[in-house]
């Protein structure tokens, strides 16, 4: 090899540099071509971001009419349209027009074919019609399929009429998700693309897209149908109801815009049932109206249990369908639990409370009192009750309340049937974890499956696994809990069932995929989770937002900085509201929120948040638990960074201390910080202190199964005789 | 960010290994940046400016022309460093991309005989700056950043012929190794 390349600046001028920073241009392409299993028949349109062909399935399987987009993507942008195409290939809903294939020819052309959507322009279909509910349920259809989008992290920030089609069902199919921006996106700056009269005020500035484009476009398209004589005009009381809707959806400012397209969805499904819209002021008279509505239904004792779970979803334990399905098993206690429930209900007077936040800790308390009192000639109903009670308690993060009545269901169980003692046994577990006590919650979980084995409860089953794999995580044996979610998620598919268990196991066997440093694999878990959760409960729901805090996590290890960003904020705001700001899920948020900043190298912003979490986490869970340790470890790491090497070591051997105390030598947290601690003292030229970290850190890791080789070999580094005095 | 960014190279100044480090990845992420936006406003079509990428950065720090002499040194160090993970990085990738393509047009072929080039010229960097870092620096800022001798000698604190020896004995070592490989 000659080194005739060797000259100044040689590196900047060559084929590598140019590919690196030149776009490539679109190639011509002809009727008749051929993409992947598609001939190009003609071109049918074309715009800033390429062209778009209709093209014929040309594989002898069967016919199929496609519009193929075509589109230039310079070097380095394969990588994320791999990505993009993956995502994409999961939008599936009815009215977003299907992604069919993708590909890339040798020469860098990237295209996609999209089912070909025969139709007829939305503008002009809304013009034609004559009830103004039909156009409501356009926007609404339309909304959903950007929800949709949204949930796979898309935006679609160009919602024109022109973008979509009425299908002869009279509802509408999305196109163009080809050109539409994933929030992970890492190059956020704005895209120049847009439509006059549609982009929103941030598109314009050219800034970055986000889900709050989108709502401002949904907007624009309610005023352009609705109240500017486009399409049927609604009587006066909904344009004065749809007003506010429009002046909010489209504010200049997106904080002060629907925080969701849901939000404006759920707005204009109310306008149409002539309720009041719920995310804007709406006139006194029709709240008082709609109080009144509220009342009446609350006499009618069926409707009191429905209210009730709406009432408590508010405060995170709606989703204990378990809870409610013991409660109401068979029918001679469901009368009870009924008059049980309702009286609580009635107690907790909701509409004292504005009608929507009852204070569920009162409830519950009350709950306890009466189930001491009142059920002592009815121990399984007591034992279910008293379950039902300890579950709402530890969502509600309160252990030590919990406790008390879990022992009480656990000692009525002891002679009762083997799959509510199992039952009983997985909460049980639940508790012990989040006391710390790691050891008893994976006893609780193997009594709990040897309890449920005759059984062919796959859900429970399900549970059961979820709880001893995070409990085989929390004690270090990665690999057993791996495979413990890698059987639960293959029986429980097996058994065919969509459920919150197989969610959780997603949820669960991400956390330690993401342990393992097996990102791509704990975000496409943590994104399984998402879709389930969101499917069964709709967004911000709060296990959809835990779910989304796990996602945030992984896309911010993956540098995908916008999109975690956007998520671990929204999830903030949740979790602030269900958990309150002293909490320890609001703690573990922040945490996430401070990981993120520091990737980006926003050392002072992320040095912020973890000393936050780190103080709320520690008074929310007390002086034994490991969990605050994460926050006070990257704090540590931050300052390490910054080079701040003194207060660095410091604060790691306090880390190293208190988790030698908690959980163990042999355990991968162990190690980590015992590496950080090495660097630390390696920096402040204390070598000999270094190399002893280094030495505690590599045989704990090589004491560990599933470390990573490259963590091993890292180690291996530092401790070579050779190796610099600081690196 | 431009506070710490002055701090960081304050602390360099003093011969801190993790202020260094630190700035490194500040200008890293720096350049990629710069570089992506003039890529997606569809200027800089064929080269690589470094002059006015580093001028943008230099920018950051608010009156460039104030920057103490040492300090514009410690930059274009740090600089030339970056540009040299930009280059090779993007030379890998390109190079771990060609497997799943089977036929690749001339253009490709050319792209890829220089990234192959660029990583063997990356790795050998390496050797040499064991035996000779210096020298490693100097193949650092003339080829990977394109430097001028006077801002080389600036960027390394030496003197330009001390520049043009090293230059001159590295590419010699280089080609010695790049032969055999």
């Amino acid at each position: 090899m000659n080194t005739a390349f060797l000259v100044t600046g040689g590196a900047l001028a060559g084929a590598l540099a140019a590919d690196l920073l030149a776009a490539h241009e679109l190639p011509p392409l002809a009727a008749g071509e051929r993409l992947g299993r598609f001939v190009l028949v003609a071109e049918i349109g074309r715009g800033g971001h390429g062209v778009v062909w209709r093209g014929e399935r040309d594989d002898r399987t069967f016919a199929q009419t496609v519009a193929i987009k075509v589109v230039k993507a310079g070097a380095g942008l394969r990588a994320r349209f791999l990505r993009e195409r993956a995502v994409l290939g999961q939008l599936h809903h009815v009215h977003i027009a299907r992604i069919v294939d993708a590909g890339e020819r040798s020469d860098g052309l990237l295209w996609f074919a999209m089912e070909h959507v025969v139709g007829e322009p939305a503008d002009r279909h809304v013009a034609g019609l004559r009830d103004w509910r039909r156009g409501i349920d356009v926007l609404i259809a339309v909304a959903q399929a950007v929800e949709h989008a949204h949930r796979h992290l898309v935006v679609h920030g160009d919602l024109t009429p022109g973008n979509i089609l009425i299908a002869a069902d009279g509802m509408p199919r999305l196109l163009d998700f080809g050109i539409a921006r994933r929030l992970d996106d890492a190059e956020s700056g704005g895209d120049v693309l847009f439509t006059p009269g549609y982009a929103s005020p941030e598109q314009r500035a050219g800034r970055a897209l986000t889900t709050a484009s989108d709502v401002y476009q949904l907007g624009r398209l309610v005023q352009r149908w609705l109240l500017e004589g486009r399409g049927p005009q609604p009587p006066r009381w909904a344009q004065r109801l749809l007003a506010p809707v429009v002046a909010r959806a489209t504010a200049a400012e997106p904080a002060r815009r629907h925080a969701e397209v849901s939000a404006l969805r759920e707005d204009l499904a109310l306008i149409r049932a002539a309720r009041a819209p719920r995310h804007v002021p709406s006139p006194p008279s029709l709240r008082l109206s709609l109080f009144l509505c509220r009342h009446r239904r609350a006499a009618l004792l069926g409707a009191v249990l429905v209210a009730l779970s709406g009432v408590i979803a508010a405060q995170q334990w709606a989703h204990h369908r378990y809870a409610r399905e013991r409660l109401l098993r068979d029918a001679r206690s469901s009368r009870e639990v009924s008059a049980f429930m309702s009286s609580l209900f009635r107690a907790a007077n909701p509409n004292d409370n504005g009608g929507r936040r009852v204070d569920a800790e009162e409830i519950l308390r009350r709950g306890a009192e009466r189930i001491a009192q009142d059920l002592s000639g009815q121990p399984r109903l007591k034992a279910d009750l008293s379950l039902a009670m300890a579950e709402a308690y530890l969502q509600l993060g309160r252990t030590e309340a919990a406790e008390p009545l879990l022992l009480q269901a656990l000692s009525l169980r002891i002679d009762g049937d083997a799959v509510a003692l199992a039952r009983t046994l997985e909460v049980q577990a639940l508790l012990r974890h989040r006391q710390g006590r790691f050891g008893e919650a994976l006893q609780a979980a193997d009594a709990g499956i040897a309890a449920v084995a005759q059984s062919d409860d796959v859900l429970l089953r399900a549970d059961l696994g979820s709880r001893r794999g995070n409990a085989l995580k929390a004690l270090g044996r990665l690999d057993e809990a791996v495979a413990e979610f890698d059987a639960s998620i293959a029986r429980i598919r097996t058994a065919g069932s969509d459920s919150d268990a197989l969610a959780r196991l997603h949820n669960n066997r991400g956390l330690a995929m993401m342990q393992v440093r097996r990102l791509p694999a704990a975000r496409a878990d943590f994104e399984q989770a998402l879709a389930i959760y969101a499917q069964r409960y709709g967004e911000d729901h709060p296990l959809w937002s835990g779910a989304a805090s796990n996602l945030s996590w992984a896309l911010g290890e993956l540098r995908q900085f916008d999109a975690a960003t956007t998520l671990i904020r929204r999830r903030l705001r949740i979790s602030e509201r269900l958990y309150g700001a002293q909490s320890a899920e609001f703690a573990n948020d922040l945490n996430v929120l401070g990981g993120i900043l520091g990737d980006q190298a926003l050392r002072r912003e992320a040095i912020a948040e973890f000393e936050r979490s780190a103080r709320i986490w520690r008074a929310a869970l007390g002086p034994d638990h490991p969990a605050p340790l994460h926050p006070l470890h990257n704090l540590g790491r931050q300052r390490l960074l910054l080079g701040e090497a003194q207060r660095a070591a410091d604060l790691l051997a306090e880390v190293e201390a208190q988790r030698l105390r908690l959980i163990g030598a042999a355990h991968a947290d162990t190690a980590d910080v015992q590496l950080d601690l090495g660097d630390a003292l390696r920096a402040l030229g204390r070598e000999r202190d270094a190399r002893s970290a280094y030495a505690r850190s590599l045989a704990a890791f090589s004491a560990i199964a599933q470390t990573p080789p490259q963590r091993l070999a890292e180690l291996r580094a530092r401790l070579a005789p050779s190796a610099p005095a600081a690196h | 960010m431009d506070e710490d960014f002055l701090a960081l190279l304050e602390r360099c100044r003093n011969g801190e290994a993790h202020a260094q480090h630190a700035l490194a990845a500040l200008v890293y992420a720096d350049l990629k940046h710069i570089a992506r936006r003039h890529l997606k406003r569809g200027r800089w079509i064929n080269t690589l400016d470094t002059t006015s990428l580093l001028h943008e950065s230099y920018l950051r720090l608010g009156n460039a022309a104030e920057l103490p002499l040492a300090s514009r040194a410690h930059l274009l160090n740090v600089a030339s460093r970056a540009m040299r993970r930009v280059v090779c990085d993007h030379a890998r990738r390109r190079l771990r991309r060609q497997d799943p393509l089977p036929v690749l047009l001339d253009d490709d072929a050319a792209l890829f005989d220089e990234a192959r080039r660029i990583t063997a010229l990356d790795d050998a960097l390496r050797d040499l700056a064991r035996v000779e870092p210096r020298q490693a620096s100097v193949v650092e800022c003339r080829f990977f950043t394109g430097l001028s001798l006077s801002e080389t000698a600036l960027a390394l604190d030496v003197s330009e012929r001390t520049v043009e020896r090293d230059w001159a004995d590295a590419r010699r070592w280089l080609a010695m190794q790049l032969a055999a490989a």
